[in-house]
């Protein structure tokens, strides 16, 4: 129970400190969003797909750090206005028919300050491609991600 | 209605050959890009 209860906490205390990055990349240095009515205005960070395991990640090396030298440790630090992001979406199936769409997006919170010119976004890096290429690719990533969830050998060099 | 996707570009879309040579381009790029600086976790500069 005690562990849980650690492991909750660094979450929240790094879900916290996403949020602060994201607002103040976004607004300068304001932090404390609010709307006329007094409500909260507070972007959360993704939870899902490859942001929220780089965020597990860090969260997992922290308290690993924090055991092993028996004091608090946040050592382990990401920025998602420095991490990218990919999204392959099915638009049709069969090896031969079938059709994807790979959507790539840097960095995942804008950046208006790197890339004035571009809505905050790297466009070398921001791209989004469709065809049959895109269909092998999700259905490579499914047995690669599988791969890696069964922590096969050599499981750590797959990305995420 | 007009059509969305042209005829040559949805050739390209279902050739399986220029379709091999893109999924190994698209899969470095890809690579690359989201797993590149340690998935953004190094040199963040703060």
């Amino acid at each position: 129970m005690v562990s849980i209860q650690y492991d909750l906490g660094h979450l929240l205390i790094l879900g916290a400190q996403l949020n602060c990055t994201i607002k103040s990349l976004e607004h300068g240095k304001n932090c404390n969003r609010k709307s006329p009515n007094d409500t909260d205005i507070t972007p959360s960070p993704p939870r899902t797909g490859m942001p929220s395991r780089m965020t597990a990640k860090l969260v997992a090396n922290n308290i690993i750090d924090s055991i092993n030298n028996k004091k608090e440790s946040r050592h382990h630090k990401g920025s998602m206005g420095n991490m990218g992001a990919a999204c392959i979406a099915s638009a049709g199936y069969g090896a031969t028919k079938g059709s994807g769409v790979s959507i790539t997006t840097f960095p995942i919170v804008p950046d208006y300050i790197k890339y004035p010119d571009t809505q905050g976004r790297a466009l070398d890096r921001t791209f989004g491609e469709i065809g049959l290429a895109g269909h092998w690719l999700k259905l490579m990533l499914h047995y690669a991600f599988i791969y890696k969830a069964k922590m096969k050998p050599f499981w750590y060099l797959i990305p995420e | 209605m007009t059509k969305r996707i042209s005829n040559t570009k949805r050739f390209f879309m279902m050739n399986p050959i220029v379709q091999f040579f893109k999924f190994i381009y698209l899969s470095i790029k890809i690579m690359f890009i989201v797993a590149g600086g340690h998935g953004g976790t190094r040199e963040i500069g703060y």
